[in-house]
């Protein structure tokens, strides 16, 4: 194997694991959270749901602001 | 005859007839508890909002660009589609947890299956989206 195809191969490697890793991230508090209810018998206060519900809020509105970018690149 | 008696002396040692009724319909799967409902969504934010939202952040897909592990890419016209069962699934979860808090059991169960049909279309897009494969 040359040198450029091992380079090349360890470039997708780390851009697969920088995915990954964000990837978990942004996933673990809420995994967390389902394992430690229904595990843990944890319940949770108004806060943490309201907190969960900010999350989500903001992970949408850049969602909705991407599809806008979007819309307005195909026009 | 004696297991008719026997049912009905339970129900009685349950506290009465309102508590065995729930604890019958829990046993069923016919209620939902906010328990199961903290577990869903926030199994379904980790798992599946994550994901969309992480898709989206990606650079769009040039035409005829598909998403790959090298070069990945959000197709417009798939983010849309998951962003719209996204929109159902999260009205869905605001319905469940609406009919919860007010008690009103059977709307939540109607609510929670129409749910469930919504996160089996949204996993069908999650895995076009090719994105699930880095999970």
């Amino acid at each position: 194997m040359d040198p450029a195809t091992i380079l090349a191969d360890i470039q997708i490697a780390l851009s697969v694991g920088k995915l990954a890793v964000e990837l978990g991230k942004d996933a673990a508090p809420f995994l967390i959270t389902a394992y430690n209810i229904a595990f843990n018998d944890k319940a949770l206060t108004d806060d943490e749901r309201a907190a969960m519900k900010a999350q989500e809020a903001q992970f949408r509105a850049d969602i909705d602001a991407q599809i806008a970018a979007d819309d307005a690149a195909t026009i | 005859m004696n297991r008719i008696l026997a049912i009905g002396l339970l129900a009685l040692s349950l506290g009465g007839c309102a508590s065995f009724n729930e604890k019958i319909a829990a046993i069923s799967g016919f209620a939902v508890t906010q328990s199961q409902l903290d577990i869903a969504q926030n199994s379904y934010d980790g798992t599946s909002l994550v994901a969309l939202h992480r898709y989206a952040m990606l650079p769009r897909c040039a035409a005829g660009q598909k998403f790959t592990v090298p070069a990945p890419c959000h197709n417009a016209a798939l983010l849309k589609s998951w962003r719209a069962v996204d929109i159902t699934i999260a009205t869905n979860f605001d319905k469940t947890q609406q009919a919860i808090t007010s008690g009103n059991n059977t709307g939540a169960v109607a609510a929670w299956n129409l749910l469930n049909q919504a996160l089996t279309t949204a996993a069908s897009i999650a895995e076009q989206s090719g994105i699930k494969s880095i999970i």
